[in-house]
């Protein structure tokens, strides 16, 4: 009986100790291939064909955007699956505890289980996609991004329908590019990426013909996912930065300059506001609020609420609530 | 959270309130009071009830000087009760001289049936104005 062989995995990271780590978690299963950045990545990429590629972002030479970028243009690695690992910040972290001897570093900082589990789920998504015809199942098991890239990579038509607390949305594609996308009050471009940043829900690709209103331009399609991987990991990087949603905050003792959506966010926070319901009242998608909310924090236009202002904050609302008793 | 306490020389009184308002409260051992907690989105309203006549003062100032936060007291009187009324007037004043940021209302009753739910409520929402006055000084 001839033994099977392994699935090929790139690992692409600037950080030995990551590849090394990778390696550790990966070889019982796949045969690991390393690349030290996404230069060195792209050649083995093109020589050696492998079946997944994991990619860190921030790396020298060529970042982990600039490899995806040059894997999806060539046609003899534009169909292989590619996961990017993480955010600057959290590699740097997960490097300063691993360098630290830190007993806890296969789940903490760095989760391969997580890692071996979205693998392992993307490549079933992908033996699905190609022998069913179809998809379906939770966000928070796999990310949106995962499946438009397989739906880019396999060139799909069909409708790709999402329900989740903010709202039920959709994605239409057609040969793969997206062309059209809702979700609650965002169309277009700005729904598409707020879609990309759902972590709770379900999701469904029914694979049809579509005759819809494009309202995404068609020449932003590859480069949208790109974008929206990029605006994903802003947006959670300002949401790491930014005090829980039902904190209340008002204007700090810098003032913003007068106009554009930087002085609008803080007008709003005038007398005392919660994040949630700024969230609410601003006419911007997560994605922009976020990063907004995290500058003008950080510039100081915005600050925390006083102990007394937040005990006035608690008041009024145990007022409705007494008056609704 | 914010912490109210409900004194009055009159248990039932304050029995009354508590559960004419909440429908339900708790009860100190030993006669040693009442409690019962409002849950509201970003913390919550904690209401105990105690006092005993003639020690209302006494009570409030021993509570306060060994540093029981409390964010607002409401005495309930029973009418032609002298001296609750000028033990209610003693605290008041006392606060005022120990500059404390903590807001007092009377309410004087006179039997148990006028310690209906809407009155409860409307002396509650009395208290919280004064709260609110108090914060914004």
């Amino acid at each position: 009986m001839t033994e099977k062989t392994k699935e090929k995995i790139l690992v692409v990271d600037d950080e030995e100790n990551i590849r090394h780590l990778l390696r550790l978690a990966f070889e019982e299963d796949f045969e690991v291939l390393e690349a030290v950045d996404g230069m060195d990545a792209f050649e083995k990429a093109v020589r050696e064909k492998p079946d997944i590629i994991l990619s860190d972002i921030m790396m020298p030479r060529l970042d982990g955007y600039g490899l995806y970028r040059k894997v999806r243009s060539r046609p003899e690695t534009s169909s292989v699956p590619f996961i990017f690992v993480s955010a600057k910040k959290d590699v740097e972290e997960r490097v300063v505890g691993l360098e630290m001897g830190a007993d806890d570093y296969i789940t903490k900082p760095f989760s391969v289980k997580e890692l071996k589990a979205r693998i392992r789920s993307m490549t079933r998504k992908f033996r699905d996609l190609d022998e069913r015809g179809s998809l379906k199942g939770l966000l928070k098991e796999v990310d949106l991004v995962d499946i438009i890239q397989l739906i880019e990579m396999g060139r799909k038509t069909g409708v790709l329908l999402v329900e989740s607390p903010s709202g039920d949305g959709s994605i239409f594609f057609d040969q793969g590019l997206p062309i059209r996308a809702e979700i609650g009050k965002w169309s277009g471009v700005p729904a598409f990426i707020e879609l990309l940043t759902l972590r709770e829900g379900r999701f469904r690709l029914d694979q049809r013909s579509v005759q819809v209103e494009a309202n995404i331009p068609r020449s932003r399609g590859q480069e949208l996912v790109m974008e929206g991987v990029r605006l994903c990991d802003e947006m959670r990087e300002a949401q790491r930065n930014t005090p829980p949603l039902d904190s209340v905050l008002i204007p700090g003792e810098t003032q913003a300059k007068t106009g554009g959506d930087l002085a609008l966010l803080v007008g709003l926070f005038q007398g005392g506001r919660t994040i949630s319901d700024a969230v609410d009242m601003m006419e911007l998608p997560p994605h922009r609020f976020f990063p907004l909310l995290d500058e003008a924090i950080s510039r100081g236009y915005l600050a925390g609420q006083t102990d007394e202002g937040k005990k006035a904050e608690l008041l009024r609302k145990i007022k409705a609530t007494l008056e609704k008793l | 959270m914010i912490r109210y306490l409900i004194l009055s020389p009159s248990e039932e009184a304050r029995q009354a309130f508590l559960g004419r308002l909440f429908s339900t409260f708790e009860l100190a051992p030993r006669g040693g009071g009442e409690k019962t907690t409002l849950n509201v989105k970003g913390g919550d309203l904690e209401i105990v009830g105690a006092g005993r006549p003639e020690k209302l003062f006494e009570m409030t100032r021993k509570l306060l000087e060994n540093g029981v936060q409390l964010d607002g007291i409401l005495v309930l009187i029973p009418s032609g009760d002298e001296k609750s009324w000028a033990e209610s007037r003693r605290i008041s004043s006392w606060i005022l001289e120990n500059r404390m940021p903590l807001s007092i209302k009377s309410w004087v009753f006179g039997d148990l049936s006028d310690l209906d739910k809407e009155t409860a409520r409307k002396a509650l929402l009395t208290l919280v104005t004064e709260h609110e006055k108090v914060l914004g000084k």
